[in-house]
């Protein structure tokens, strides 16, 4: 050894630490080191910590009350925010005024950077109550007070045919939306794991009836079916009350996938050795399903609920799309979307399309950190 | 250890009568039941206290199976599994329900053959150690905690080692802690199904020599199982040999190595490697498969591979009992045979 032995035994210090380091790790610790490598699955991850996040601050965020009409300002092109005046810092959206065209009777926009609105952070707008309890009036952006006259307005994203802001309605939109999915896959989530354990734990019957249920929830077209409920609903129902119906109707189908892949872990689980270790050595039927044979899949659960959680999304936007699922005046982005639904939007009036970016943005970040969880599931598969 | 056990005066900690265990073929959409895999067809042996019983046999002859019917993992369908609890009564395993086994795993534990599997991947070497403790409720945790330390000791582990996981371990290591966890609640008769033949053959020493030490300070009682003949000659006060679900021959090793009563035990023994380069063994190649346990042979299971099979031997299924020296054989010709085992003592240690 030529090599300095302080140094060497440094080395070898550090090596010691490490390894000390893997041995004490739990199987938490394991998966979260796996899955920090999967580059990828980590900024997808980030992604839908801000969407969610945006589902939660929507009122902070939002510039205008979402219902807010105003037929004379229909279809108003975006006003995108101009940080720099010259060289001076000094936020501002150009004034956007509108008249109609004798010919085409068509509403023409002019916008005019001669005119500026000042826009501030954390400025004064519409009051809401701030998580559902603290009123405030603050909002994240917003014109300041100063030089306001009372026909500036702030449409970030423009306005639909009906005069409301796009940006406010997307934001109210991605949170009804999104919950939706969440509110399915956590329903999902409670039959499939419920039917997956009972069927692969006790098999037998209840497996076969179990498995034979499946397969006829699977076999049923969705969408028909989708339509008779909807058709079904009373038309008196508050907003409130179809998307819970919407949110039970959709988990009603999502529940098999998961089911299936919990039926499958308690099968093969079942006959792992520590599992029969654990009976062997006097554990009761409750500890063995709680402490031994669920920990060692909530990682594949939680990987598999990821998974299902683009699906649920993709299936409320669809229904909703199609006039199925809510209806106006509910915000979702299906709902959103319909009003995107004719050649005129993509000629005339493009930025109603923007709500499609948000649902392939949260689908691909979602399957993507479905992905990366599945793969980091399993510490000790290399 | 190799000192045949006194067998006349001590009554049996764990007797066997006529264990019989199958498992239905199902096949088609209805599942109906076309046939049986008899994988436990009829067996019989008894466990005094401090001995080591071993069971031997090829691969699929129904050892696991006979130890995980004892150990009511599965239900047997047949037979009795008689066990002498502390208070000295004798209570039928194979009939109790589950509930009232339990009380009674205290007594009987078991250790796996493989080490990975075994452990649970997501507890630390401690709450593995200790569970059998923590589920029967014996100790406060720190009580807990010194008896783990002192069990790590006792297997050759370092005590600081009680915060890993499993994964941190090598296959020896992991064995050593699926026998410190056996061990931990004090039980009376340990189950040891095949446990070293997952392990390199240095380590599968070391591991033996522990479960003998082990077996020497606690007077420990094993139920051994294993298809490692050099193995099972080193650990076992007697060997029970297994042939497709049923035993063809009991004895010491001495007697199973150097005078084997069933042809199959000669054939087996003839099978060991020789130590000695010089010496020429006569081995005895059996023909044929080892018979199917779904569709055994007539008369007895191991006629059609038998090099001394008569007609008798294709009809009848020899009876387990014992011949005109005292041994206990199922060959109708067993007391005509003349077998040759293991030449040399020792040959078969390895």
């Amino acid at each position: 050894m030529e090599s300095n032995p302080v140094e060497h035994e440094l080395a070898l210090e550090m090596e010691d630490t490490v390894e000390e380091r893997i041995s004490v790790a739990s199987q938490r610790q394991l998966i979260w080191w796996r899955f920090r490598k999967h580059r990828v699955a980590v900024v997808a991850t980030a992604i839908i910590v801000i969407f969610y996040t945006m589902v939660i601050f929507a009122d902070f965020l939002a510039t205008n009350v979402p219902a807010d009409s105003e037929a004379f300002r229909g279809l108003m092109p975006p006003q995108p925010v101009h940080i720099f005046d010259g060289w001076k810092p000094s936020p501002h959206v150009c004034a956007v005024s509108g008249a109609r065209n004798p010919i085409t009777f068509q509403k023409d926009y002019v916008t005019d950077c001669t005119e500026k609105i000042q826009v501030r952070l954390f400025a004064r707008g519409y009051e809401y109550k701030l998580l559902g309890v603290i009123p405030t009036d603050r909002h994240l952006l917003g014109m300041s007070d100063d030089t306001l006259r009372p026909e500036d307005h702030i449409y970030l994203l423009g306005t639909d045919k009906q005069g409301r802001d796009m940006y406010s309605r997307l934001l109210f939109g991605t949170r009804i939306s999104l919950t939706i999915g969440l509110f399915g896959v956590v329903l999902s989530l409670v039959l499939g794991i419920v039917l997956g354990a009972i069927s692969g734990f006790y098999g037998g019957l209840i497996d076969n009836l179990i498995q034979r249920l499946v397969e006829i929830t699977r076999s049923i077209p969705s969408i028909p079916l989708y339509m008779g409920i909807a058709a079904a609903f009373p038309h008196d129902w508050s907003i409130l009350k179809i998307y819970f119906a919407i949110t039970i109707i959709i988990s009603l189908f999502a529940w098999t996938d998961l089911a299936r892949v919990v039926r499958g872990r308690f099968l093969t689980m079942r006959d792992e050795d520590f599992v029969t270790a654990a009976m062997l050595s006097g554990a009761n039927q409750r500890r063995i399903i709680f402490r031994h044979m669920l920990p060692s899949f909530y990682s594949h659960i939680i990987a598999a609920a990821t998974l299902a959680l683009p699906l649920m999304i993709i299936a409320e936007t669809t229904l909703s799309f199609l006039g199925l699922g809510l209806r106006p005046p509910a915000i979702s982005w299906g709902t959103l979307l319909q009003d995107a639904q004719n050649v005129q939007t993509i000629a005339l009036t493009p930025w109603l399309m923007i709500p499609a970016l948000p649902v392939i943005l949260v689908i691909l970040a979602l399957n993507f950190m479905g992905d990366g969880l599945r793969d980091a599931a399993d510490p000790y598969s290399n | 250890m190799t000192d045949a056990p006194n067998v006349g005066t001590k009554k049996p900690l764990l007797e066997v009568n006529n264990l019989k265990k199958s498992f239905p073929i199902k096949k088609g959409f209805l599942q109906r039941t076309v046939g049986h895999v008899r994988a436990v067809d009829d067996v019989s042996f008894s466990i005094t206290e401090g001995e080591t019983l071993s069971l031997v046999g090829e691969s699929g002859c129904g050892k696991t199976t006979t130890v995980r019917a004892i150990m009511r993992a599965i239900n047997p369908d047949e037979g009795q599994v008689l066990f002498r609890t502390r208070d000295d009564e004798t209570v039928d395993l194979a009939e109790l329900s589950l509930s009232k086994i339990r009380p009674l795993r205290r007594d009987i534990q078991m250790i796996f053959q493989d080490p990975f599997s075994s452990l649970n991947p997501r507890m630390t070497i401690f709450q593995l150690i200790s569970e059998p403790l923590l589920v029967n409720r014996i100790g406060t945790h720190e009580e807990r905690q010194d008896r783990v330390v002192e069990l790590l000791r006792q297997v050759g582990l370092r005590p600081e080692y009680m915060q890993r996981f499993p994964h941190a371990f090598s296959g020896g290591q992991r064995q050593r802690i699926g026998i410190a966890r056996a061990l931990a609640i004090n039980p009376r008769l340990i189950v040891a199904d095949e446990p070293v033949s997952g392990l390199d053959v240095s380590v599968q020493a070391q591991v033996i020599n522990l479960m003998m030490d082990l077996q020497d300070e606690f007077g420990l009682t094993y139920l051994f199982v294993s298809h490692d003949l050099s193995v099972v000659n080193q650990i076992s006060d007697r060997v029970v040999v297994m042939y497709v679900g049923r035993v063809a021959e009991v004895g010491t090793p001495q007697e199973l190595f150097h005078n084997p009563k069933h042809p199959y035990t000669a054939a087996l023994i003839s099978s060991l490697p020789i130590s000695d380069p010089k010496q020429r063994a006569e081995r005895t190649v059996l023909e044929g498969e080892i018979a199917n346990p779904a569709n055994p042979p007539s008369g007895c299971y191991f006629h059609p591979r038998c090099p001394f099979a008569i007609d008798k031997c294709k009809v009848e299924t020899p009876p387990l009992k014992e011949d005109s020296s005292g041994r206990l054989v199922s060959c109708h010709r067993a007391d005509e045979l003349e077998l040759v085992g293991a030449t040399k003592p020792g040959a078969a240690t390895g």
